[in-house]
C-alpha cells in the first residue's frame, strides 16, 4: 500500500521552479533515499510531505490526506533536518520529555540512553550545541518518535565520520526492530547504500528515477576501449557518460545490451565494467556528458 | 509498521499549551523585571505639594498612583503578543505534533493565561504598593478604599487590557510574519494615525477606557480581542513553515 502518493505536483518560488510535475509512489515500510543534486527540489518536497510547505498545483497524498495543515499526517510523521526549530529556554532533557508527551509512540528510555551514548548532556541548551551535536540531537529525536513516516533531510550536516557511521546504524537497527517509512535524503549516497532499500533521483524539480537499489547497481556499464573502436560502437546507443583516460575512452550506457551487442564487445576487446550506484547518481544529474572535463577541454577547440 | 496513531484537536491543543507554557517561561521573568521598573517609576513619580496655613498649621499632599505597573504590564502583553507570532517561537509548534489552527488556538490560550498572570499582578502590586508606602511613611492615607469585589474588578479589567493589548501584537506580529515590510508600515501607520488623527480619535480612546459599565467594557475587550485572534489565524492559516 503506497504511503505517500504525488502527481504533477509543482511548487515554486518568486523567481524559480523547485517542483515541475513531480510524481511518485512510496510504498509503507521502506527506506527510500531521496537523492538529487544541490538545488533539484528534495528538500522543498520533503517539506511539502510533512506539512511545512503548500504545493502550488498538483496532488499529494500522506496517509491518505493532503498533509497541510492535518493533524494526522502531523501526529505520525516527524522532520528532522538542520532548520528544525526548538526552544532555547529548554535543556536538551526537557524537549526530549516534551517529544515524549507529543508523540505516543515515543522511546524515552531509547533517547536518553542515545543522548549519553554521544555525550550530549541532558543539562544543556540547544544554543550551546556545534553544528555536528546539534545534527545529532534532532537525529535523536527523529529516531526515538517512531512515527509512521520518518523524514531525515540532510541529518548528517556536520556529524564527523565516527557519529554518522553510529547513527546510520542505530537507524538500521531501529528500522529493523520497528519498521516504519522513512525517507532519508543526502549527500552522501556511498555512505548510506547499504541501509536504502530504493532510491529516488530529484532531478530539476521531477522523479528522474524511482528504483530499488539493487536494479541501480546493475543501470548501467561501462565500456572502454580505443578511441576509434569506441567511437565506431557506441554510434547511435544512448550515452550517459564519457571521457577520455590517455589514448582510450570510457563510455557509460544504460545495461540493455543485447546478446548480439555483447557479442560485439567481445570481438572488439573491449573492457566492461561495473557502474556503482554512487556514479551512476552523478552521471545521470550532469548538466553535460563529459561532466568538470568539458569544462577544460577548452584548448582542445582553439 | 509502527501503529497509526490518531489525535484529536483537543488532545493537540492540550499539549500544546502545556508546551509553551514551559517554553515561554522566558515571559514570567520579564514580566516581574519590568513590573519592578514600574514600581520604581511609582515611587519616582510621586507629585508632592503643600501648603501652611495661617495659625501654624502645615500640610503636605502626596499624589501616588501605581499606574505605571499597569502601563507597563500592558506593553509586556502587547510585546509578548507579538513575539509569540513571530518565525522562531511559530516554528517550536512544528518540531512537534501540530497544524495552524491548533498552533494559534493554544497561542491564544497562552496569552490568557498571561493576561491572567499580568492583570493579577499589576493590580496586586498596586494594594502592596500601599501597604508598603504607609509602612515607610506615618502619614495619613486618603484612598479609595478597597473591597474585594473591587479588587475583583480591578484584576478583571486589568487582566482584560493585557488581552486586548496582547490580542492586537499578536495580530500585528502575523501581519509582520506574513510580509516583513509591515515591520516598517504598521508602526508609521501607527504613529501617522496619531498625528494626522490625533484628535479624531478621542472617540476611540473613549470607547476602550472611558467605560462606566464594567459588563459593557468587559463585552468590549473580550469582542475585540477575539476579532484580533480570529484574523489572525485567518492570515497565518496558509503560512509555511521552515522557509
Amino acid at each position: 500500500m503506497p504511503v505517500i502518493k504525488c502527481k504533477d505536483l509543482t511548487k515554486h518560488y518568486s523567481r524559480k521552479r523547485a517542483l515541475d510535475g513531480f510524481s511518485c509512489m512510496i510504498e509503507e515500510n521502506k527506506m527510500t533515499g531521496i537523492i538529487g543534486r544541490n538545488g533539484a527540489g528534495k528538500t522543498t518536497l520533503l517539506k511539502i510531505l510533512a506539512g511545512f510547505f503548500q504545493e502550488n498545483s498538483g496532488d499529494v497524498n500522506v496517509f491518505g490526506e493532503n498533509p497541510f495543515n492535518s493533524l494526522n499526517v502531523s501526529a505520525n510523521s516527524i522532520m528532522i533536518d538542520q532548520d528544525m526549530t526548538l526552544p532555547t529556554i529548554l535543556k536538551l532533557g526537557e524537549i526530549i520529555e516534551e517529544a515524549n508527551r507529543f508523540y505516543p509512540n515515543f522511546d524515552r528510555e531509547l533517547a536518553f540512553r542515545l543522548l549519553s551514548y554521544f555525550s550530549l548532556d541532558e543539562k544543556t541548551y540547544v544554543t550551546e550545541l556545534s553544528k555536528g551535536m546539534r545534527s545529532t540531537f534532532h537525529s535523536i529525536i527523529g529516531l526515538s518518535a517512531r512515527c509512521a513516516l520518518t523524514i531525515f533531510d540532510e541529518p548528517t550536516l556536520g556529524m564527523d565520520a565516527g557519529v554518522r557511521k553510529d547513527f546510520y546504524r542505530a537507524l538500521l537497527k531501529e528500522f529493523i526492530a520497528y519498521p516504519r517509512t522513512v525517507l532519508f535524503s543526502s549527500h552522501h549516497l556511498e555512505e548510506i547504500e547499504d541501509l536504502l532499500e530504493d532510491v529516488l533521483i530529484v532531478h530539476k524539480g521531477r522523479n528522474h528515477l524511482h528504483l530499488s537499489l539493487d536494479e541501480m547497481k546493475t543501470y548501467a556499464i561501462a565500456v572502454q576501449g580505443s578511441k576509434s573502436m569506441m567511437s565506431e560502437w557506441v554510434g547511435e546507443k544512448e550515452v550517459l557518460f564519457t571521457k577520455e583516460i590517455g589514448g582510450s575512452t570510457y563510455t557509460v550506457v544504460k545495461n540493455n545490451l543485447s546478446a548480439d551487442e555483447r557479442e560485439v564487445l567481445r570481438m572488439l576487446d573491449l573492457t566492461v565494467s561495473a557502474v556503482s550506484a554512487t556514479d551512476l547518481f552523478v552521471y545521470l544529474t550532469n548538466e553535460s556528458k563529459g561532466g568538470i572535463d568539458d569544462v577544460f577541454r577548452r584548448d582542445d577547440k582553439g | 509498521m509502527m501503529s497509526f496513531v490518531e489525535m484529536t484537536r483537543g488532545e493537540v491543543i492540550k499539549r500544546q499549551y502545556v508546551y509553551k507554557l514551559k517554553a515561554y517561561k522566558g515571559s514570567y521573568s520579564s514580566l516581574m523585571i519590568i513590573q519592578i521598573i514600574g514600581l520604581l517609576f511609582s515611587f519616582a513619580s510621586i507629585i508632592s505639594g503643600g501648603g501652611s496655613g495661617i495659625v501654624g498649621f502645615n500640610y503636605e499632599l502626596n499624589v501616588y498612583s501605581t499606574d505605571f505597573v499597569v502601563g507597563f504590564t500592558l506593553l509586556w502583553a502587547f510585546i509578548t503578543g507579538i513575539s509569540i507570532a513571530l518565525q522562531h517561537y511559530r516554528y517550536n509548534d512544528f518540531a512537534f505534533v501540530t497544524n495552524r489552527m491548533t498552533s494559534n488556538f493554544s497561542n491564544v490560550l497562552f496569552l490568557l493565561t498571561s493576561a491572567l498572570l499580568g492583570g493579577v499582578t499589576a493590580t496586586l502590586i498596586g494594594v502592596s504598593f500601599r501597604l508598603l508606602y504607609s509602612l515607610f511613611n506615618t502619614v495619613e492615607i486618603f484612598a479609595v478604599s478597597y473591597t474585594l469585589s473591587d479588587l475583583v474588578i480591578g484584576m478583571s479589567a486589568s487582566a482584560s487590557y493585557c488581552l486586548c493589548f496582547s490580542a492586537i501584537g499578536y495580530l500585528s506580529g502575523t501581519i509582520i510574519q506574513y510580509h516583513k515590510l509591515f515591520k516598517y508600515l504598521l508602526p508609521i501607520g501607527f504613529i501617522g494615525l496619531l498625528i494626522g488623527f490625533g484628535e479624531d480619535m478621542h472617540p476611540v480612546f473613549s470607547f476602550f477606557f472611558r467605560e462606566t459599565s464594567f459588563l459593557l467594557f468587559f463585552v468590549k475587550i473580550v469582542v475585540t480581542s477575539v476579532l484580533c485572534f480570529v484574523l489572525a489565524s485567518c492570515i497565518s492559516n496558509r503560512m509555511e513553515v521552515r522557509r
